[in-house]
């Protein structure tokens, strides 16, 4: 990994003001010539929807067992079939939905504060502070993929709360680094330097005029990264960490369904299909807000 | 040159170390690390009762009674001066040294071969999809690459095992030593990486065809496959190269999952099975193991740029 972050002035240098109706009829102009994106709008929007409801719209308890039908096909009382223990995959699956949107949201929210707090802080003094907190942010983003999350997550526990602490530490340093290097590019800009010199303190400066500024791409990258968020999730609770036995989740559903690949694979076919959608829409959803927003290509890209 | 060298290797032994300091300290503070927790692990079933003289044993056995820094500057000191990574709480006691390396040749062969799917599909693939842009080929690669993105990979895994092997019965489920065995888990470990290598390429060779000194290759008469392979394809993979790195690591941490479901004797199984039973000795020297190789592979490939590509100058 490079040392320095590499600045990208791809960010708006004008400073936000507060006459933004221009920028608002911009955007819904840009969003009107895209007609997949609003398709993606809409979609996600169902989905948030059914998983609210998820709990009251199943068909059945996605707990209960049914063992004598058990690994069924798909049938007029079960539309996707049952799994190994005769449970409903149509209601595991959309129960499922609600698990891991709840795990992705928490993630990538404590995640991006994290990180644009800590990547402002650093670019905004420099010096010592910058040093010290850029070598954490390297630190961390040594970790590859899953490996800190598997390795935190295996000896704490099973838990929701835990999923989300243990991917959030593994997910922080990538919104520092780009915030940092945001902060960096437009603290010396005339407007930054004005404030300073009227005698704004620095954490109004950085509240009201770095971080407005500077967020598009973080924000961009955080739409993305609810994607992997959910890739995430899924791979390690497949593997049995994290996700405690009882609540639905796709990945846990595929873990457990594994054992029956050979007689029953709609065990493992729905609830992949469920996460290979809801990460596509995310994914479209991240591109198409990068193209609309403008955000420079290089800077935030799907891992 | 030589100073920035000296430099990047500084910070390579400083970033391992201070890995290897949050792995240690992480697994070794938190409940799960407890000589209790550890004792249920090792000596008794689960469910059963752990008594006090177990936990005075086990707390004796590995020094778990000493302050955290001196359990950590002991460990250390084990590492650099007589290359002991310590002793595996549940292998029977065998040293952890024996364990990584017999399972880090499995790995490097999985992680090369889909390095090697990676950079022999993904980058034909993109440079095709540059050239013809729009065309329906482009569009189906597109299309493929952005549901590749998207796919778990564990479930491609599961999907390939059961087109290929069950149904089709061409090739094994899960063991090691084969051409055949490493075909299905190379395969779905490189697909998502190979997805997004495709876009990289396309994107990058794209804006190298629109610079100036295309149009001045294209006015001078060059030949279509002169322009395209001398010129454009040249300077669109410069990029690419230290990207390759990158995923590199994406690749090594895929392989946690990948070696599990297909029972690759590597470090990522080794690493899940420490966790699962407690095993905190393998779990640290895992993680400082795959991350040395991560950072020694983007260090490589940094260097590497500079070989690649003259204009760049480190100070």
């Amino acid at each position: 990994m490079s040392e320095d972050v590499t600045v990208i002035p791809a960010i708006r240098k004008i400073p936000v003001t507060n006459s933004t109706s221009n920028n608002k009829n911009r955007l819904i102009r840009e969003i009107k010539k895209r007609l997949g994106f609003q398709c993606c709008l809409v979609l996600l929007g169902m989905l948030i929807i059914i998983a609210v409801l998820a709990p009251f719209i199943v068909p059945y308890d996605p707990t209960s067992t049914d063992l004598p039908h058990k690994n069924e096909g798909p049938s007029t009382a079960h539309f996707w079939g049952t799994d190994y223990l005769g449970r409903d995959l149509f209601s595991r699956t959309l129960c499922g939905a609600q698990t891991s949107l709840i795990i992705a949201f928490a993630t990538v929210g404590c995640a991006f504060a994290a990180g644009t707090a800590i990547g402002c802080i650093a670019g905004y003094y420099g010096g010592i502070v910058d040093e010290l907190l850029s070598r954490g942010i390297d630190l961390f983003l040594a970790f590859p993929g899953i490996i800190f999350s598997l390795a935190l997550l295996g000896l704490i526990g099973a838990g929701i709360l835990n999923m989300v602490i243990a991917l959030t530490l593994a997910q922080w340093a990538t919104f520092a680094r780009l915030m940092r290097g945001d902060v960096l590019s437009i603290r010396n800009l005339e407007y930054v330097q004005s404030a300073r010199t009227s005698g704004l303190p620095d954490r109004r400066i950085m509240l009201r005029h770095l971080v407005p500024n500077a967020i598009m791409p973080v924000l961009v990258l955080a739409t993305l990264d609810v994607g992997s968020v959910i890739l995430a999730t899924a791979g390690l609770s497949f593997l049995g960490l994290g996700i405690p036995p009882g609540i639905p989740e796709w990945g846990s559903m595929i873990g457990a369904g594994k054992e029956f690949l050979r007689t029953a694979p709609l065990n493992i076919i729905v609830p992949g299909l469920a996460i290979t959608v809801v990460v596509l829409l995310f994914n479209i959803l991240g591109e198409g807000m990068r193209d609309i927003l403008d955000v420079h290509k290089d800077q935030v890209n799907i891992e | 040159m030589h100073y920035y060298l000296a430099k990047r290797l500084g910070f390579l032994v400083l970033t391992i170390f201070a890995a290897s300091i949050l792995a240690f300290v992480l697994l070794h503070a938190i409940p799960g690390g407890s000589a209790e927790t550890i004792a249920r692990h090792t000596l008794v079933g689960l469910e059963e009762e752990v008594s006090a003289q177990m936990i005075t044993e086990v707390s004796a056995r590995y020094n778990l009674n000493e302050p955290l820094w001196m359990q950590y500057a002991n460990w250390l000191s084990a590492v650099v001066f007589h290359g002991d990574l310590g002793t595996s709480f549940v292998y029977f006691d065998t040293p952890v040294l024996n364990l990584i390396s017999l399972a880090i040749v499995p790995t490097l062969i999985l992680a090369g071969a889909s390095m090697l799917i990676v950079i022999v599909v993904g980058i034909p693939l993109g440079i095709y999809s540059a050239i013809h842009e729009n065309s329906p080929g482009d569009i189906v690669i597109r299309c493929a690459s952005v549901f590749s993105i998207s796919f778990p990979s564990f479930w491609v895994a599961l999907m390939l095992i059961l087109f290929f092997s069950i149904s089709l019965d061409w090739l094994p489920v899960t063991g090691y030593g084969t051409l055949a065995n490493l075909i299905l888990p190379a395969v779905a470990l490189a697909l998502h990486p190979t997805a997004v290598i495709i876009r990289i390429v396309r994107t990058s060779m794209l804006e190298t065809l629109g610079q100036q000194y295309i149009t001045f290759a294209i006015a001078k008469g060059l030949s279509f496959r002169r322009i395209i392979w001398n010129h454009a394809v040249k300077n669109a993979l410069i990029p690419v190269v230290t990207l390759l790195g990158l995923y590199f690591g994406h690749l090594l941490a895929g392989t946690v999952i990948i070696e599990s479901i297909f029972a690759w004797p590597g470090i990522g199984k080794l690493l899940v099975d420490g966790v699962f039973s407690h095993d905190i000795p393998v779990v640290t020297s895992c993680i400082v193991v795959i991350v040395t190789m991560f950072l020694v592979v983007n260090l490589g490939v940094d260097l590497l740029y500079h070989v690649i590509d003259p204009r760049i100058h480190y100070e």
